[in-house]
């Protein structure tokens, strides 16, 4: 037994020494949501490094808060010199569930150590009225039910059995989906008083008022706001006490009608005003435009102003003057957007007023305002543009003058083309030509006439030559061929003479005929008994002096013909 | 006959007067009465055109000056003020006109107005005489020489013709015009509540297009559109 003890006392001395070590510990490996909780690392020098570890999940809500120590122990004789570093974290978990923290690890050189990992259980929410009925926090709404944009208010009610000494901490809950503000930010001192619930007495304290505007519809949430507070229970006895409120949930409704394309989402009660600087201008000068919106309620959501500006003006962004205030009713004042815009042509424009939609909570209904249209009449800039005019490639600045000698007018009747003269002279010399040819053409159609004279004139010697062949044939005795000699020449001449064709031919026609052209009795006549003696020579034969006679006769009769056809 | 026409240069000279002792409204007025009874000529149009501008009315100054160039496109004076005139135009849009047509404007209808006309009527007369000779003359040699320069004179009967047709055309019909209202807007279809398309301002031109009974469609680099008739001048 004595050798045990003595060899447990030489290693614990020896591992006095030499020994480094590390110790992760929790104040609590059980906590509910919130409730905020303390991580410890000790270790038992200052020279080596020391990692925290991983708190995963876990809201580190304070710390590392580091201390160190160091003392001095003296055992039978022996001094040992330890020392101590601390790191303190304190933590809280926001849900449900289990949570890791990792091991934390100290490097000594070559050496790592580490820590044991530790699993904390976190369990539901604890609310506190019921866990401690001497200090509690209320966090209530003014309003039960409320609109998108609706504003109300949230306030924090302190209660305790003890008088609250001072006030070290407050911090909000999240509050995901609200837009909050403090009512009285400037505020050092609190509202106190007391208040009798379930026949205790507490103390009171107004801790905070806060207005919020949702801005979805739906379920909100406030989560539960922290204090630590100092109370004392009497003079000496003195401690701090950290509180959490209740979570204040509101059910949002959403604003009926509020897909209306022109909603800008403002909630509450508002007016709108347009202001024009001036309504006669010159190109080139600036024009102001104020719209100004007033009005009560979330006036913080109001998105962009714009105007529909026409494109023959410079336009420039507004300048925004804001001059609101958070009251209990709500966010209210007034909202200026000042806008600039040049004219760089003359006529006359019109900018059509700003108008808006909101819902009004008063009536419950979606209102339209809106300002009155703009009117703008930018007067023509007399004179010339200097600008524009770099362009012109000339030292004249002015136009050039009117001509003092003017050509001469006309008008479109003066046009020759296409008038009637015109196609008169066009087609007329036209037509003339073609009647000339026309008549030239004929002309020489009647050198066919001239053939025919011609011929006439011709025939007497044609005849004649037949007349004598045919007294050749007549005494070489071919007296039957020189009769038809004879007759062919009968035949032709009168064919020439009077056009008649042979088959046209017969003792009587040509009698007419020679008749019909004046021929006397008595050369008729003379055809007559040729030709009766021709006719009869056919059936019986004359004499060969007979045939002689008749041929002379013919050529007598041809010659007197001749001078008168 | 005689009375009128000095009537008509007795309001050109009372024009002109007027303008020179800077009183140019009623300058104005002496040449819009003769335009208004149908008399043109390019120095009309362009001592109208300075009464525009002198008045500030742009958009009828630009219209003024293109007319009297398009009676004669060798006005030097009217060039240069047009362009002065178009600088000071919003939209400034570069005026596409080709330099072959205005060529060819300048070199075939300058020579006054029934200058074509006259050498149409004459190649014809000589047209005519060849013709006669060609089909009459029994002798080979003036018959070709009679086709040939037949031919020759034919053809420009046939051009002088076109020429003076062209001409004509050219001075009557109207194919363009200018915007005279200080900014308008250009729909997409005749009618008040049609979509807006684009916008134009005055001195502006633009080609004519199909028309309706009160609206015009116009056409500008490539964008075409509907506007009020009233809205524009045509050239």
């Amino acid at each position: 037994m004595k050798k045990a003890i003595i060899f447990i006392l030489i290693i614990s001395a020896v591992t006095g020494f030499s020994q480094r070590t590390i110790e992760a510990t929790v104040s609590s490996t059980s906590v509910t949501t919130y409730e905020r909780f303390n991580y410890e690392i000790t270790v038992n020098n200052n020279e080596c490094n020391v990692s925290p570890p991983n708190f995963g999940d876990l809201t580190i809500v304070g710390g590392p808060y580091t201390s160190q120590s160091s003392s001095f122990t003296s055992v039978n004789g022996q001094r040992t010199q330890s020392f101590e570093t601390k790191w303190t974290y304190t933590l809280e978990a926001k849900k449900k569930g289990n949570y890791t923290i990792s091991a934390a690890k100290m490097i000594c050189g070559d050496e790592t150590q580490e820590t044991e990992s530790i699993t904390i259980s976190v369990g539901g929410e604890s609310q506190q009225p019921s866990v401690d009925k001497d200090f509690f926090m209320r966090l209530s709404s003014n309003k039960s039910s409320v609109y998108e944009g609706e504003p109300f208010i949230a306030s924090l009610k302190y209660y305790s059995r003890l008088q609250p000494q001072s006030f070290e901490t407050l911090e909000l809950g999240d509050a995901t989906g609200i837009y909050r503000r403090d009512l009285n930010p400037d505020r050092t001192n609190f509202k106190t008083g007391t208040e009798i619930r379930n026949g205790v007495r507490y103390y009171t304290i107004e801790l905070r008022e806060e207005l919020c505007f949702a801005q979805r519809h739906g379920k909100v949430q406030l989560e539960p706001y922290f204090t630590s507070l100092i109370v004392s229970r009497d003079f000496f006895n003195r401690y701090r006490k950290e509180t959490y409120s209740n979570p204040l949930e509101m059910t949002i409704k959403k604003i009926p009608g509020s897909d209306h394309p022109d909603f800008n989402g403002l909630v509450g009660s508002f007016e709108v005003k347009g202001e024009l600087s001036h309504d006669q201008v010159k190109m080139g000068e600036a024009i102001d435009i104020t719209i100004s919106i007033e009005g009560n309620g979330n006036m913080h959501d109001l998105g962009n102003v714009a105007l529909d500006i026409p494109s023959e003006f410079d336009e420039f962004d507004p300048d925004i003057e804001e001059a609101t205030k958070a009251t209990r009713k709500g966010i209210g004042g007034k909202i200026t957007y000042n806008f600039v815009v040049i004219p760089k042509h003359y006529g006359s424009y019109t900018i059509p007023g700003y108008s808006f939609t909101y819902f009004d909570l008063e009536s419950e209904k979606m209102r339209t305002i809106q300002t009155q249209d703009f009117n703008i009449e930018v007067a023509k800039r007399r004179g010339v543009d200097i600008d524009r005019l770099q362009e012109v490639p000339s030292e004249e600045k002015s136009i050039r003058y009117i001509d003092e000698k003017a050509d001469a007018l006309f008008s479109t009747e003066d046009f020759f083309f296409g008038s009637w003269g015109y196609w008169f002279l066009i087609l007329g010399p036209f037509g003339i030509v073609l009647l000339l040819v026309f008549i030239k053409r004929k002309k020489e159609n009647r050198s066919d006439a001239e053939i025919q004279e011609l011929d006439k004139r011709q025939i007497l010697k044609k005849t004649k030559v037949k007349l004598n062949e045919a007294k050749t044939l007549l005494e070489s005795g071919d007296q039957s061929q020189a009769q038809r000699i004879l007759q062919i020449a009968l035949e032709e001449f009168f064919m020439t003479k009077l056009q008649m064709q042979r088959s046209e031919q017969s003792q009587n026609s040509i009698e007419s005929a020679l008749i019909n052209k004046g021929i006397t009795s008595e050369i008729i006549r003379q055809y007559r008994d040729i030709s009766t003696k021709l006719e009869m020579a056919q059936y019986a034969p004359i004499t060969n002096e007979n045939l002689s006679q008749t041929i002379t006769n013919a050529e007598n009769l041809f010659y007197e013909l001749d001078k008168n056809i | 006959m005689t009375t009128i026409a000095s009537a008509q240069s007795d309001a050109l000279s009372s024009g002109n007067a007027a303008y020179a002792a800077g009183n140019y409204a009623e300058a104005k007025d002496h040449y819009s009465r003769l335009v208004a009874d149908e008399k043109m000529s390019a120095s009309l149009f362009y001592n109208l055109g300075n009464c525009f501008y002198q008045l500030d009315e742009l958009g009828e100054a630009i219209w003024a000056y293109e007319r009297s160039l398009k009676i004669n496109p060798g006005h030097e004076n009217a060039r240069f003020n047009l362009a002065f005139a178009q600088k000071q135009t919003y939209d400034n849009l570069t005026p596409e006109s080709s330099d072959v047509l205005r060529w060819f404007r300048g070199t075939f209808f300058v020579l006054g107005l029934n200058f074509w006309s006259w050498i149409s009527i004459i190649s014809l007369l000589v047209f005519c005489i060849l013709l006669y000779f060609f089909f009459t003359t029994k002798n080979p040699k003036i018959k070709n020489y009679a086709l040939t320069f037949g031919f020759v004179f034919f053809g420009l009967l046939n051009a002088a013709g076109l020429l003076a047709m062209l001409h004509k055309q050219y001075i009557i019909e109207r194919h363009s015009a200018i915007i005279i209202e200080d900014s308008v807007i250009i729909r997409t279809s005749p009618s008040d509540t049609a979509k807006e398309a684009f916008n134009l301002h005055e001195g502006t031109k633009v080609d004519l297009e199909r028309s309706n009974e009160d609206w015009i469609e116009i056409s500008v680099n490539g964008n075409t559109g509907w506007v009020e008739k009233e809205a524009l001048l045509e050239i």
